[in-house]
């Protein structure tokens, strides 16, 4: 299967889910016609796709179960959650260097330095600028 | 045209103020940062300033605003080009190019083609601003639902044939990004849709978190991973030890200037960015990376030797940028004449016209015309202060090519998550800007062209606010959209588009050539 | 004499505690773009309380899905007197077009107003009805062929199709999201009806003569039109009514409220700010809490015409 194969069949699934879905999802009968006509489109490009994919690809040398790409999104999740409940600024000072670590910085005190200047920096734009982010 | 240089000479004493010019010149430095900063865009940076417009005078106001844009235009392309991560997303095509000329060590060469194009273009559409606001303005105005619609359906039809990916794939990825745009509300009635039962949900994806998951937080992670599948430590990296070169000193003054004979060659491909920029600056609703792209495909097209783009092209850096800064002047057509933005920065101007008092619509021109000249004025000299603060810039930006790469990504997604944040005051959209990364990684595995599926999602809510308005008008008579005759002619040529491209791949499968 | 200062303290102690509203920033949600006509008006008047107030007030835009995200976002703030909404009274209603329920209105203390919207019907000069009666005489004649847009407000639109169902017409309606895009249909010829407020690029038009106003459909009378009639004045029940107020949470101090509404009171009479709203053609008219509530209660019975009319 190539991967425009997958992708089709993907979306083609993808768009009879929701034209399924469509109408427990809308509050006015008119709001869902569109969505379902497109639907029926994603339906049939997908299936059209799968059909007439040539043989001849890349491959790509990225893996989605990549661990650090999977680790790189949680801690993305997790930044987002604690800007949430904590707030910008301390969130920020806990992932900086949580990515720089992730992508391979070793000399702590460079991290350490890296990511405080960077967050005074942005505070003081910030501040200067408008209102402040969550305080 | 008497009238015209009467405005103009009126314009030009309102014009010659410091205040005018010092906040246009603000307007363009701002911008340039701004957009130079992968996370945080033009559109974040015009957000936060619209409130500021209110204490200064009109001109000066909008003349900041758009000063904004036409840096950003230009400083987007600065880390496409760079770090092949977009500062704004029409900065996206800007890459293609941009990007493997700095891999090889021409990175200066490649900035200074996208600023030289982005001025020149710029300058030309804001003089088609001066000459042909008024006589496009009436004929702006013949510009209804269906017709609107029509031209959406060709632009999305132009953009999903042409992808790289073969034209199949990438009407999938116009579909799916059509799709997307329905989940939040219905653009007609406003009302809550697919949302899932969250009121968040409804409030609708905004663009700038979406652009940023699907554009720069993707790249970041898919550059980390793929660098570290091939081995290579990030933390010792620097962009132009990528590709293996040569006597890098020895060239080094040639690689990073641009010879008089290289410029030349980059005119034609300047010069249909520029005419395919106005044009669709001045259809309302269209957008810069729309036109970017457009541009780029032409020159492409029109290329004695097309395989060269992709890898380091400098015709394609000029298109891109050329169709992208283009844009800028006439899309205040729209936005004057009829009061309709043309694109997303437009939006965000239209609200300092209004702040100011001063509604932009059908009596916009007749009645404001001194302050709208003085306006295109200061625009065509803004672009000035661009190509100087440029040249600046891109003396020190060249140099950034040696920073280690792990901590320009860091701060990058430490951006991004402010940048998303700003434009709404909401956190809920930072989950939009992770829920885009992960779509944008699944496009980058599956082959899916990410282009079609970005503008589609932008243009997909006008698309069925215009269809469904026309039905309503026409009692839900769906040949109007025939019988009228430019919606009509649009759609005809959609039409065409599909069946030259279907005729074009036969013609070339039957003379073997793949 | 240790009473004496026993009094006293508890009396000094008393006064520095409560101390007057508001003794910090005051932050006003704006449930809509920076730069949109409630914005932008909101801005002005914040600028001369500011200055009455002595003390800051910052200005928040949430926007998104019709007002609603905006005005979550204000709920789930505490309700010291020290965050305030600014939101149009018919945007109550709205919920009810989009098939759902109206925001409950019992969460809210209406302060003030400072804008009341009155929504106009144009059509465009080359029409060949000049007066509301006539255009309603061509519309029976020529059943299908009028094509009505809104320019923004939902509930005009209604109490435009509850006219249209009461004298037996058919016209074609729409929705525009805004006075511009409206104005540029009507111009152009797409339309050859829309309604507009007070000040909108409609009525700049039709203060140029490009267009014609036929009616009003809310509520109140405007003195530039002294010959429109209200819904009311031609016989129908119902007629929109949009008013651009300030709100607290219910229950949030007496005090806060009141000094805010007289601050409200007193910037709405100088002559600069009047000056400032009258080049955008609007005149701002200080209207208390009660009269907002009023409004907000006319937008409310709009809201039982989606059950009769449908979508």
């Amino acid at each position: 299967m190539t991967r425009h194969q997958i992708s089709g069949s993907v979306l083609a699934l993808l768009g009879l889910a929701t034209f399924i879905i469509t109408p427990f999802q809308v509050n006015l009968s008119a709001s869902g016609i569109f969505p379902r006509i497109i639907s029926v489109c994603l339906f049939v490009m997908g299936v059209a796709v799968v059909l007439t994919s040539s043989k001849q690809e890349k491959k790509s040398n990225v893996s989605l179960s990549d661990p650090l790409l999977l680790i790189f999104l949680a801690l993305i999740l997790g930044t987002i959650i604690a800007i949430r409940t904590i707030g910008f600024y301390p969130s920020i000072l806990v992932s900086l260097p949580l990515c720089l670590i992730l992508f391979g910085e070793r000399n702590f005190k460079k991290i350490i330095f890296f990511s405080l200047v960077t967050t005074g920096i942005i505070y003081s734009i910030i501040d200067v600028l408008l209102g402040s982010m969550l305080p | 045209m008497t009238a015209l240089l009467d405005n103009a000479m009126i314009g030009m004493g309102l014009l010659l103020q410091w205040e005018v010019l010092f906040s246009a010149a603000g307007g363009v430095f701002v911008g340039l940062m701004m957009g130079a900063i992968p996370g945080l865009s033009d559109i974040i940076a015009i957000c936060l300033l619209v409130p500021f417009t209110f204490y200064l005078n009109p001109i000066a106001g909008i003349a900041m605003l758009m000063g904004l844009s036409k840096g950003a235009n230009f400083g987007g392309s600065i880390p496409a080009i760079l770090f092949n991560i977009p500062g704004t997303p029409q900065a996206v095509i800007t890459a293609f190019d941009g990007y493997p000329l700095a891999k090889q060590g021409k990175a200066g060469k490649a900035l200074k083609v996208a600023l030289f194009s982005s001025c020149i273009a710029d300058s030309v559409s804001d003089c088609v601003l001066f000459f042909f606001a008024a006589p496009v303005a009436m004929a702006a105005i013949m510009i209804g639902p269906a017709e609107h619609a029509a031209v959406v359906i060709f632009a999305l039809t132009l953009i999903s044939i042409t992808a790289e990916t073969g034209p199949l794939v990438g009407l999938l990825s116009m579909v799916l990004g059509l799709l997307l745009s329905c989940i939040g509300a219905d653009p007609l009635s406003g009302a809550p849709r697919l949302t899932f039962g969250s009121d968040e949900l409804a409030g609708g994806m905004d663009i700038v978190p979406l652009a940023l998951g699907f554009f720069v937080i993707s790249e970041i992670i898919w550059q980390v991973c793929l660098e570290k599948k091939e081995g290579i430590n990030l933390a010792a990296l620097r962009i132009d030890e990528l590709e293996e070169k040569k006597a890098l000193e020895e060239n080094y003054e040639e690689d990073h200037s641009l010879s008089f004979s290289e410029f030349k060659k980059c005119v034609p491909a300047i010069g249909r960015g520029t005419m395919i920029g106005s044009a669709i600056g001045a259809l309302p609703g269209i957008g810069t990376t729309v036109a970017s792209y457009l541009s780029y495909m032409a020159t492409k097209r029109a290329s004695k030797n097309p395989e060269r783009f992709g890898k380091g092209a400098i015709e394609g850096i000029a298109a891109a940028e050329a169709g992208n800064n283009a844009v800028n002047g006439p899309n205040l057509i729209p936005l004057i004449t009829l009061g309709i933005p043309g694109n997303l920065a437009a939006a965000l101007i239209l609200g300092a016209f209004t702040m100011q008092g001063l509604t932009p619509g059908p009596m916009f021109m007749e009645q404001q015309a001194p302050l709208l000249y003085a306006l295109f004025i200061v625009l065509f000299i803004s672009n000035f202060f661009a190509l100087g603060f440029g040249i600046v810039c891109i003396r020190y930006m060249r140099k950034m090519v040696s920073l280690p790469k792990n901590y320009i990504y860091a701060a990058v997604v430490i951006f991004a998550l402010i940048g998303s944040y700003i434009v709404r005051n909401n956190t809920f959209d930072l989950y939009y800007t992770l829920g885009f990364s992960v779509i944008g990684l699944l496009c980058r595995k599956g082959g899916i062209p990410m282009i079609p599926l970005l503008i589609s999602y932008i243009l997909g809510s006008s698309l069925e606010l215009k269809i469904r308005q026309t039905m309503d008008l026409n009692a839900g008579d769906l040949t109007v959209f025939l019988t009228e005759p430019i919606s009509g002619a649009f759609l005809a040529a959609s039409v065409l588009v599909i069946v030259y491209t279907v005729y074009r791949k036969i013609r070339m499968q039957k003379t073997g050539s793949v | 004499m240790k009473k004496l200062f026993l009094v006293l303290f508890l009396v000094l102690g008393i006064s520095i505690n409560c101390n007057a509203y508001p003794d910090r920033p005051v932050k006003v949600i704006v449930p809509y773009n920076a730069g949109g006509s409630l914005d932008s008006m909101t801005r002005i008047i914040v600028e001369y309380m500011k200055q009455e107030l002595g003390k800051p007030i910052i200005i928040s835009n949430h926007p998104g899905a019709s007002g609603t995200i905006g005005v979550n976002a204000f709920l789930k703030t505490k309700a010291d007197g020290y965050t305030v909404l600014v939101f149009p009274t018919s945007s109550f209603v709205t919920p009810v077009f989009q098939g759902g329920k109206a925001i409950d209105v019992n969460q809210f203390k209406p302060i003030g107003a400072f804008i009341k919207s009155e929504r106009i019907l144009f059509a465009r000069t080359d029409a060949s009805y000049k007066t509301f009666d006539e255009l309603l005489a061509y519309a029976r004649k020529n059943p299908g062929k009028l094509k009505f847009g809104s320019g923004g407000s939902t509930d005009t639109a209604y109490v435009f199709k509850y006219i249209l169902k009461k004298e037996n017409l058919d016209v074609n309606v729409t929705l525009f999201n805004g006075g511009a895009p409206a104005a540029a249909a009507i111009m152009g010829g797409h339309v050859d009806l829309i309604e507009g407020g007070n000040g909108s690029p409609g009525d700049v038009a039709a203060m140029a003569g490009k267009l014609i106003p036929l009616a009003i459909l809310s509520s109140g009378k405007l003195t530039k039109y002294p010959d429109l009639k209200t819904p009311y004045e031609m016989g129908y029940e119902y007629a929109s009514s949009v008013m651009f107020g300030f709100f607290m949470h219910s229950d949030a101090p007496d005090e806060a409220q009141k000094v805010f509404s007289a601050t409200l009171q007193t910037v709405l009479q100088k002559e600069e700010l009047k000056a400032k709203f009258a080049s955008r053609g609007v005149e701002p008219k200080f209207y208390n809490g009660e009269e907002l509530a009023k409004s907000i209660d006319l937008g409310m019975k709009v809201g039982k015409l989606y059950e009769i009319l449908g979508q």
